[in-house]
């Protein structure tokens, strides 16, 4: 079972805003994650990018594997 | 190479002008960041037909935009808009401190009021050039 750390679109049409989530890579469309370990707002500018870095650690330690989109993210964020 | 998430937002503007497929495609893609992969295994195409899909939609919805321009309008309105609000809340407070003013007071609460219906009336007219 692969457990992925991906980016979910929520927000409303035109105001896009995204949740960080741990979810299962085998149900990908039911909603469904794990755990949230963040938010992004591009609509900020700066945009804004809050993860809980100690959740994100445990979480890659234990072999989650995040988007390249995630993983781009948390670059930038230094916690990669 | 990471996704431009630009594109979930012309999505928005654009979606409807795509097939519901290729919308599909580019929504789990985008907005609920599957991996080309993972798209192929759940609708049962090859992950090279899923990347076709997606780079087709991209470059239409790019098109649009550069045609249409309705998302970059739409940003910089929201933007003046703001700029408005903002320069008619700052009058109110320098009111506030000398004179106080009601006149004042009221013009400026509307300017608030115009400015934030247009805010919502603006999404509106997005949505309804979309489906003409």
């Amino acid at each position: 079972m692969a457990v992925k750390i991906r980016l979910r679109r929520m927000g409303a049409k035109k105001a896009p805003f995204y949740r960080i989530v741990v979810a299962d890579s085998r149900y990908p469309r039911d909603g469904r994650f794990i755990e949230e370990v963040g938010t992004y707002d591009p609509t900020k500018n700066p945009s804004e990018f809050k993860i809980d870095e100690e959740k994100t650690k445990k979480w890659l330690a234990n072999g989650a594997q995040p988007t390249d989109t995630v993983k781009s993210l948390l670059k930038l964020s230094g916690i990669l | 190479m990471p996704k431009n998430l630009e594109i979930s937002f012309l999505l928005d503007f654009y979606g409807d002008m795509l097939t519901d497929k290729q919308k599909d495609v580019v929504e789990l893609y985008y907005n609920e960041d599957l991996s080309l992969g993972e798209i192929a295994a759940h609708s049962g195409i090859t992950r090279q037909g899923v990347r076709d899909s997606i780079k087709r939609a991209e470059a239409q919805l790019l098109e649009y935009e550069s045609r249409l321009r309705l998302a970059d309008r739409f940003r910089e309105i929201s933007q003046s808009l703001d700029e408005i609000i903002g320069l008619a809340q700052e009058i109110e407070r320098i009111n506030d401190r000398f004179g106080a003013s009601n006149d004042i007071y009221v013009r400026t609460s509307q300017i608030v009021r115009v400015a934030r219906q247009m805010e919502d009336d603006h999404e509106v007219t997005g949505e309804k050039s979309i489906g003409i």
